[in-house]
């Protein structure tokens, strides 16, 4: 359903653009409907920038992302996606941010505030409607823009990060709930993530990348059967995918570390 | 979540926040209640502070005789045509520094001393130029208050998390969409910062103006009384000021706060 072909990106830098570095380098993923996908990878390999592309936020320098073959060209209602950084708005309620997006595209008041109301049940966050975002924990604010996103819809789902700043037990909480939600809509997911135990335990598939430029060292099917609960993660066969990710994981993020350690050295 | 209470050890059955505005109260209670008693109790001559309750009376008595009018006028035509000019040019230069990144790397070092210049060493060079009259005194207060709010203004807009602009991208909002809604509700706050202290510094260029280069206005009447030895007076005219500088403060949060939550759905 989304066809990921051929994609590269290289971003000018400083001034004059006249160097310039390679983010992405030839990138091919399929993934299909209902999937559950994540992606890890050392720091600075590419990722937030292969999910800017996908969500056509960001030109790419060569290839294309298709979803069931039609191109995506520029920003896409058909893919939502959650950010890493707090992103939910200080200035509107809970409410308010989750009906954001469809009073914005024209949907109209009372179905706006029907639709953000089940999605606030469906995320958990019932009772929080009207509190203002700075009011509530990392990990409430990762479930309102949660609602947010998924209240549009989407087709594909593109989450960067999103446990990243949150505490390991939230971070374990909110997978699961994640995946309650997943089952529920029946959504296609695009996960980013540092975390290899996470993506073991969310994802039907798991795309190690390189560090910089980005493509992926191996893409790893997860067969580990569902539902996955607490004692699944400390079964032979959890240690031993996590084992083997790691494996790949490894080398590369020593990579990315000296990488971006010249980085910082240029930068000065 | 608990929170680790660091008070004073006394537990009054408040939260925080309360404890904090209680503390803020008594702060005020105590400043109002030291110039209203010091004087009365000899703590401080008669001829250096007279009691907030004398100073409130003679400027009633100022009021309502019409004495005051002729310098309120000219003081409120400076601070607040000041101030309104200062405000659309600095958010406008604002904006212009925050979009055009080269601009404001030239500019920076200029802004960061600018307020280092000392102002009012200039007005000889402006009363030459335009001569005596309300004109200096404008041009002093607002060139104290616009540098401020461009300031503000720019680093605000650049403060904005590059996550509310992702997400609002995401959500296909057309440019002005980005604008109303994403923009301009994240900068409302940093803009006001800026609009909040710019006002005092249009309200201190013009008193400090009026001293030096007026022959009436709020300033002037201070110096004035202050050179006759008229410390009712005096004092009258500096109340007003200080009531002034609040109650601004007070309509610029209230305008912040109301358009902060409007831009609500
Ligand atoms: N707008 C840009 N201009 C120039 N270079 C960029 C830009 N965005 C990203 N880069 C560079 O591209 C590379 C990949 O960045 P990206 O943010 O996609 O990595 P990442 O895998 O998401 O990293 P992290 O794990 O730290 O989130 C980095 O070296 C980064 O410095
Ligand atoms: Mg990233």
């Amino acid at each position: 359903m989304l066809d990921i072909t051929d994609i590269s990106k290289t971003y000018g830098l400083g001034d004059d653009r006249v160097s310039t570095i390679v983010a992405l380098d030839d990138i091919d993923l399929t993934v299909d409907r209902g999937e559950f996908v994540s992606i890890i990878g050392p720091t600075g390999c590419g990722k937030s920038t292969l999910f800017e592309v996908i969500g056509g936020l960001v030109d790419p320098t060569a290839g294309e992302v298709t979803i069931e073959g039609s191109p995506v060209t520029g920003p896409d209602e058909r893919i939502g996606m959650v950010f890493q950084d707090h992103s939910t708005f200080p200035w509107l309620s809970v409410v308010e941010n989750v009906e954001f997006g469809l009073r914005r595209s024209g949907v109209e008041k009372g179905e706006a505030r029907d639709r953000a109301m089940e999605m606030i049940e469906l995320v958990g966050l019932s009772g929080f409607e009207h509190a203002d975002p700075t009011e509530l924990s990392g990990g409430m604010n990762q479930r309102v823009a949660i609602a947010r996103t998924l209240v549009m819809e989407p087709d594909i789902v593109l989450m960067d990060e999103p446990f990243g700043a949150l505490d390991e037990q939230t971070r374990l909480i909110l997978g699961e709930e994640l995946l309650r939600i997943w089952r529920e809509t029946n959504a296609t997911i695009l996960f980013v993530t540092h975390n290899i135990n996470e993506a073991v335990q969310l994802s039907d598939r798991i795309a190690v990348m390189s560090a910089r430029p980005g493509t992926f060292k191996t893409i790893v099917d997860n067969d580990i059967p569902r539902p996955r609960d607490d004692d699944t993660m400390s079964t032979d066969a959890f240690n031993d995918l996590v084992q083997r990710l790691w494996t790949v994981l490894k080398d590369e993020s020593k990579k990315g570390l000296s990488q971006k350690a010249q980085q910082a050295g240029a930068e000065q | 979540m608990s929170e680790v209470d660091r008070g004073f050890g006394v537990d009054l059955g408040l939260s925080r926040t309360n404890k904090v505005r209680l503390v803020q109260a008594l702060v005020v209670l105590g400043v109002v209640g030291f110039v209203e008693f010091a004087p009365r109790l000899g703590l401080v001559s008669p001829t250096t502070l007279i009691p907030l309750s004398e100073m409130v009376d003679e400027l009633a008595g100022l009021l309502g005789s019409g004495d005051l009018t002729p310098h309120l006028i000219q003081t409120f035509v400076a601070v607040f045509g000041a101030f309104a000019l200062a405000l659309v040019v600095g958010i406008g230069a604002g904006v212009v520094l925050w979009k055009v990144e080269s601009l404001k790397q030239v500019l920076d070092p200029y802004l960061l001393i600018y307020y280092a210049v000392p102002f009012f060493a200039f007005y000889p060079l402006l009363v030459s130029l335009i001569g005596l009259g309300i004109a200096p005194i404008l041009l002093i207060a607002f060139g104290f208050s616009v540098v401020i709010i461009v300031t503000n203004t720019a680093s605000g807009l650049g403060e904005i998390p590059e996550s509310y602009v992702l997400a609002g991208r995401d959500m296909n909002l057309s440019t002005w969409q980005m604008l109303r809604h994403v923009y301009f509700p994240a900068s409302v706050p940093y803009v006001f910062t800026g609009l909040k202290l710019g006002f005092v510094y249009a309200l201190i260029g013009t008193i400090a103006s009026e001293f030096i280069l007026a022959d009436s206005g709020l300033g002037w009447l201070i110096a004035y009384n202050y050179n006759n030895f008229d410390v009712r007076g005096m004092y009258a005219a500096m109340l007003f000021v200080v009531v002034l500088a609040l109650v601004m403060n007070g309509v610029l949060s209230y305008v912040e706060n109301r358009l902060y939550r409007r831009v609500r759905t």
